[in-house]
């Protein structure tokens, strides 16, 4: 059913947003992605070239981070205007001459906010119609990243806003240290697969045709996410999943995310998840940035299927336990 | 807002009958009916022609409507 729609998708240039905190090894990857022999052309978009070249002849800075505030009249919906115009220009030089390049990678800073770079892809129509955000990819450095994650607050957002993690330099620190991160990362993130990499190594379906993006991609909950083991950290960016067998009412949780957008949207990163409502035979999957939102139909719920609905929240100080609680109160009666 | 998603519909009907999918302004005034807003019975109308067209489902109508009824038109994500 969502076919029609991926296959416009398909046709636009698929973009990456490779992100990750200072020194995590994103112009490393980069430039060992950029050698291998994939027949892919890449435009690197850069925020700021950093000490290390990026080996490649379609590359352009952006210059200065540029955050613009859309005049509709909500705070959240910010655009990177910088962007809009880097990417206005791409796509006058690629209609120009259709072999230029078959994708975007865009490498941020790494203290930017995920959000507005994501966002530049929904909310400007014209950017929308030509370019399709394919996936968020953060590189985690594991020798520094709980001191990150403890010292800057992006770091933490970076993580959130993944559809995958990279976790580098995990042959720098012990088992014990790795697993007390790979369980930091979880609970702030439980729905990126998480992947140590080695750089000589990563090949360049590590960070593209990830379809982070795309209402039908499947929903994969970190297993060790649910446990409430005992852990030290409490960061600010956490994760609640809610899941159910009994049917929801679809008007109910319609409510339900209209109270949450309305008191919380600026603090919700991503949300994602698979409904059984009441009286559909059909599962409906949606997702969410901030206030942005999509749902459509998936494929009807087989016959031997348990129909459990499974939603997952990732976000800053989100009252977990009363949204719990109201979830509860949108099964079907 | 209603007017807006009216709008949308009046859109996507003429764009059915450019692409000779239908005769637009035949088929949605065939549709009368009930008495609902001019707007309303355009968007019916509308959703049924593109159902019987295949062109969408019953199903990914009220799953689609889900988030705009959350958001509201201007923040669907496209």
């Amino acid at each position: 059913m969502t076919t029609p729609a991926r296959a416009a998708a398909s046709r636009k240039v698929p973009v990456t947003i490779l992100t990750g905190f200072l020194g995590a090894g994103k112009t490393t990857l980069l430039n060992r992605i950029l050698r291998e022999r994939h027949g892919e052309r890449i435009a690197v978009i850069e925020n700021e070239f950093g000490e290390e070249g990026i080996d490649n002849d379609l590359i352009i800075d952006s210059g200065a981070e540029q955050i613009i505030e859309m005049n509709n009249g909500c705070i959240c919906c910010t655009v990177r205007g910088d962007l809009v115009r880097i990417l206005g220009e791409l796509r006058q030089r690629r209609e120009a001459k259709p072999k230029a390049f078959d994708r975007v990678i865009i490498e941020t800073t790494g203290l930017a906010d995920p959000a507005p770079v994501a966002q530049t892809f929904f909310i400007d129509d014209d950017i929308a119609a030509y370019y399709a955000l394919d996936a968020i990819v953060t590189i985690v450095d594991a020798k520094h990243a709980p001191q990150q994650l403890d010292d800057f607050h992006e770091a933490q957002e970076q993580v959130g806003f993944a559809d995958r993690i990279l976790l580098s330099k995990s042959d720098l620190v012990s088992v014990d240290e790795l697993e007390s991160l790979r369980g930091r990362l979880a609970r702030i993130n439980p729905r990126a697969p998480l992947k140590p990499v080695h750089f000589g190594e990563t090949p360049i379906s590590a960070i593209i045709d990830i379809g982070g993006f795309a209402l039908d991609s499947i929903l994969e909950i970190e297993p060790g996410f649910l446990s409430e083991d005992h852990h030290e950290h409490d960061d600010a960016v956490q994760s609640f999943a809610f899941r159910s067998e009994r049917a929801l009412d679809a008007t109910k949780l319609q409510a339900f995310f209209r109270d949450l957008i309305a008191t919380h949207a600026r603090d919700l990163m991503r949300y994602k998840g698979v409904v059984a409502f009441a009286g559909l035979d059909h599962r409906v999957v949606f997702q969410g940035v901030h206030m942005m939102m999509a749902s459509d139909a998936d494929r009807p719920w087989a016959a031997d299927e348990v129909r459990e609905s499974r939603l997952v929240f990732i976000g800053r100080g989100l009252p977990k336990g009363a949204l719990i609680a109201e979830l509860e109160r949108c099964v079907a009666s | 807002v209603t007017a807006k998603c009216g709008g949308k519909a009046f859109a996507i009907v003429v764009k059915l009958a450019e692409a000779k999918e239908v005769a637009a302004a035949t088929a949605v005034e065939a549709e009368g009916g009930v008495p609902k807003t001019y707007y309303e019975q355009w968007i019916d109308a509308a959703e049924r022609i593109m159902i019987d067209k295949g062109v969408t489902s019953k199903e990914q109508l009220t799953a689609r409507r889900f988030a705009l009824g959350v958001t509201g038109p201007e923040h669907v994500l496209k």
